[in-house]
């Protein structure tokens, strides 16, 4: 526990600030990584992931006896490529569509998961509720030393999976957009467009299990998705993408933290249905926008052009 | 014939348990402009990317511009099928004009101000120089087009493998697209292209390889495109190729 | 031994009519979970898994009966609410339809976390009826509760059954279904509704979190064995009911691990598990479609393919 508080509001505690930026720093992270999920259209394997990497996590459990964070990253991270892996290979050889063969993978291994908690649950205390919407109120409880500063744990790790995040998509930017836009141009020039798709996935799970202790695998989902969908329906351009998801996803962190705090309920789901209603408010925004647009023609839109959009399949 | 620019020695390729190119064996003359001709599910993309090395082969060996495709990549320019791109992605022209140059850049580095320039430069060639901003998805199907073949231009490249460039195209555009491939094979560069439109073939094409998963025949337009071949390329199914290959009727064949 | 025999020998009342509700409502999942995936909304279930979480705290809230019949009406009412609030969204083209389904998933289940905290947090609001939804727990389910199940059961089978040849055109072809006057609207409609009354039907034994595989692995594993529509129905029902049979068994008899999932196995899980198992098996040995003889045939392919093989020049 971190004292004393630093505000004049009682509702508002030191406690509460480190909650609040514990939930930014995973919102953020997530939101960033997320933004390729939707844009390669692959938000639904992002849910697949952040479901499968359980028996990681509980297999780390087991052979560790402690709740480590380095041995459940590496666990996590393996089997969060498995997933995408699995999920691909089902695709292609059990004549399955991406959809179901997504569903078969990570059921199985959340299934997977929970019963190995379940044997897990001798050594450690885990609560599989808790897995699923995580524990986000604690978080203030469970402190590391950094820099000679008292820090909890799970914000020391998100500020540091954050860090790497944007490092990696700085540095392999360029290979993020080409193998997004045109991958058979980008395999073309010699780029590794199927290093690039599990360096993401191994990403996405990384940033799972850092997130998953302050707000759950089924929560995280939206952290990843929704900044990054919202920010889309916004903007055409991909870096105010990324800034605008950046901002969107600490924005619902603070509202939906706030707002827990507020009603005393859980914070990680006050995110994540902070996070559905920014979603939906900003598609009809934008649908009425563009509505009011049409019926005003002096106001109309930069000129469009007349050849029909090719619709991907 | 001269030089040769690509050439197949023997290839098959395989998706699942089922052949979709069979023993393809032939050569394209350097400085040419070769049509890839055949009906639908004739393997004709495939053989594109197994000439980049796209696809495993099941058999057989592929010779780019006298070497392996990984040591040419750099002189390879490649123009994918529209179906391969996802236009819904935030990108504008000038950013995709850029993507020609990743393949030089070193891993970490990203394009700076001379690919900037150069890259304005090849939009100008293909007449898109003011729309250097705007939304891939706000283009149309023909400045599209013309967009990708800018990001080729970009690759400085002597072999030009273009999978379906007219597709969705106005005849405006391409005709503009033809001047530009004109001038790259006076410049001495190939353009080996997959094309649809029986009735253009004679007039902008040199060369022509004729494709049903095994190679009908190979060779210059004038005695390769001929009623005959195209005959036993479509399996005799449509009445109006004889006409596409002897005179002007506007035939469209394999869609 | 004497429970293992007791259960197997279905001398209980109770068990014996908790298993054969279970079975019913696996095999009439397996076969509307096969249309969904033909009709390509596999994941469909999944939503609507998730919205029925909110909707049990809400009917918690609402109504005095707090019977399981009334809950899962709640559940009902909101996964059909989702639907259709994804629909409205799926009318704006930039709103990705898999962005949109994983922020659903995720953010109706953050809106049911929030809402079972307040319950919890209010006084008599004991959560331990809401967690069961979870994971499931079949083993709780009362005689009158697993008549409910039947019921349900029964009539989506009977609807599917009836609509087996307006379905099956729906899927193959909509477009021509249309073109020859079939209402695809309305049988879309109908399918839909169809995957909410079993997802919902299915919470009690298999839980919110993997209800959805009951619509899924079946239906997969079906898919290994028969191409065609009426085979690959009844092999998705048998291999339903027998994961359930199985599954079900096997959490009851098998000794608990006295974890923290009411010390025994989760029947959810365990039923997953088993039709994974089953999923596998059939990837692994169908006769047409399994991958030993796709292995096969492609190493015979490839010894028959002789290098520089025929030019026809």
């Amino acid at each position: 526990m971190i004292d004393p508080p630093i505000t004049a509001m009682p509702w508002f505690t030191a406690d509460d600030a480190w909650m609040l930026a514990t939930a930014v720093l995973a919102s953020v992270s997530c939101g960033l990584v997320g933004c390729w999920l939707v844009l390669r259209r692959l938000s639904l394997l992002g849910d697949a992931i952040s479901h499968a990497v359980l028996p990681g996590i509980a297999g780390a459990f087991l052979l560790t006896g402690t709740r480590d964070v380095l041995p459940m990253l590496l666990g996590a991270t393996i089997i969060g490529i498995a997933t995408a892996f699995i999920s691909s290979a089902l695709g292609r050889w059990g004549r399955v569509d991406r959809d179901a063969a997504m569903g078969v993978t990570f059921t199985s291994l959340f299934a997977l998961g929970v019963v190995m908690m379940s044997l897990a649950a001798r050594q450690v205390d885990l609560d599989p509720g808790c897995v699923l919407h995580g524990l986000l109120e604690f978080v203030p409880f469970d402190t590391v030393a950094l820099l000679g500063v008292q820090v909890p744990r799970a914000a020391a790790w998100l500020g540091g999976a954050l860090m790497v995040d944007v490092v990696l998509m700085l540095a392999f930017l360029k290979h993020l957009r080409a193998t997004s836009f045109d991958p058979a141009h980008a395999a073309s020039v010699g780029l590794r467009v199927s290093l690039v798709h599990l360096g993401l996935m191994a990403t996405v799970a990384a940033n799972t299990v850092v997130a998953f202790e302050a707000v759950g695998s089924i929560l995280v989902v939206a952290m990843l998705v929704a900044p990054g969908a919202t920010a889309r329906l916004w903007t055409d351009r991909l870096g105010s993408m990324l800034w605008l998801a950046a901002g969107i996803a600490a924005a619902t962190a603070i509202v939906g933290t706030l707002a827990a705090i507020g009603f005393n309920t859980s914070a990680a789901g006050m995110i994540a249905t902070v996070s559905m209603v920014g979603y939906v408010g900003s598609v009809a925004a934008v649908a009425a926008g563009r509505t009011v647009r049409r019926t005003m023609p002096h106001a109309s839109t930069p000129l469009t052009m007349q050849q029909p959009r090719s619709d991907r399949p | 014939m001269t030089e040769v620019a690509l050439s197949f020695h023997g290839v098959s390729v395989a998706y699942r348990s089922e052949l979709v190119l069979e023993g393809i064996d032939a050569a394209i003359p350097s400085s040419s402009l070769c049509a890839i001709v055949g009906p639908n599910g004739a393997g004709k993309s495939t053989l594109i990317k197994a000439a980049l090395g796209l696809v495993p082969l099941a058999a057989g060996s592929v010779s780019v511009l006298g070497g392996t495709i990984a040591s040419r990549r750099r002189d390879v320019a490649y123009v994918p099928q529209r179906e391969s791109v996802d236009w819904e992605f935030p990108i504008g022209a000038l950013e995709v004009v850029l993507m020609g140059a990743y393949g030089r850049l070193g891993i970490f580095r990203g394009p700076g101000r001379a690919e900037r320039l150069q890259a304005m430069d090849c939009l100008d060639q293909v007449g898109l120089a003011s729309f250097a901003d705007r939304q891939i998805s706000q283009l149309s199907g023909g400045q599209q087009q013309r967009v990708f073949l800018a990001r080729a231009l970009m690759q400085g490249a002597r072999l030009f493998l273009m999978d379906e460039p007219f597709a969705g195209v106005d005849a405006v555009t391409e005709d503009a697209i033809m001047r530009v491939l004109a001038a790259l094979r006076g410049r001495g560069c190939t353009i080996v292209a997959v094309h649809h439109d029986l009735a253009t073939v004679r007039d902008r094409f040199d060369h022509v390889l004729l494709l049903n998963k095994r190679l009908i025949a190979s060779g210059p337009v004038s005695t390769t495109f001929t009623g005959p071949l195209l005959q036993r390329t479509y399996g005799g199914r449509l009445a109006l190729i004889a006409d596409a290959s002897s005179g002007p009727a506007p035939g469209q064949a394999g869609g | 031994m004497p429970e293992l025999l007791r259960l197997l020998s279905l001398q209980d009342a109770s068990t014996r009519m908790v298993m054969l509700s279970t079975a019913s409502l696996a095999m009439a999942a397996a076969l509307v979970g096969s249309l969904a995936m033909l009709r390509r909304r596999a994941l469909a279930g999944d939503a609507v898994a998730h919205a029925s979480l909110p909707g049990i705290c809400l009917a918690w809230f609402v109504a005095g009966d707090r019977s399981l019949a009334v809950l899962l009406l709640g559940a009902l009412v909101l996964g059909l609410a989702s639907m259709a609030t994804m629909a409205l969204v799926q009318r704006w083209p930039k709103a990705r339809e898999d962005a949109t389904t994983a922020i659903a998933i995720s953010g109706f289940f953050g809106l049911g976390i929030v809402l079972s905290r307040v319950i919890q947090n209010q006084p008599g609001g004991n959560r331990a009826g809401l967690d069961g939804f979870l994971f499931g727990k079949a083993a709780t389910i009362v005689s009158t509760d697993a008549w409910l199940v039947l019921g349900v059961a029964v009539a989506v089978a009977a609807t599917v059954l009836a609509l087996r040849k307006e379905f099956g055109l729906l899927c193959f072809d909509r477009d021509f279904a249309a073109g020859i006057g079939r209402p695809v609207h309305r049988l879309d409609a109908i399918l839909l509704v169809l995957v909410a009354l079993v997802t919902v039907a299915g919470l009690p034994s298999v839980g919110v979190v993997l209800v959805v595989a009951l619509l899924v692995i079946p239906p997969a594993a079906a898919r290994c064995w028969s191409g065609s529509l009426r085979t690959m129905l009844a092999v998705a029902a048998v291999i339903g009911a027998a994961s359930a049979v199985i599954g079900t068994g096997l959490s009851a008899v098998l000794p608990p691990p006295g974890g923290a999932v009411g010390g025994g196995w989760p029947t959810g899980p365990m039923i997953v598990l088993t039709a994974a198992a089953l999923f596998v098996v059939s990837l692994a040995v169908a006769p047409e479609r399994g991958v030993l003889v796709a292995l096969w045939r492609h190493h015979r392919l490839r010894a028959t393919v002789p290098p520089g093989h025929g030019s026809t020049r």
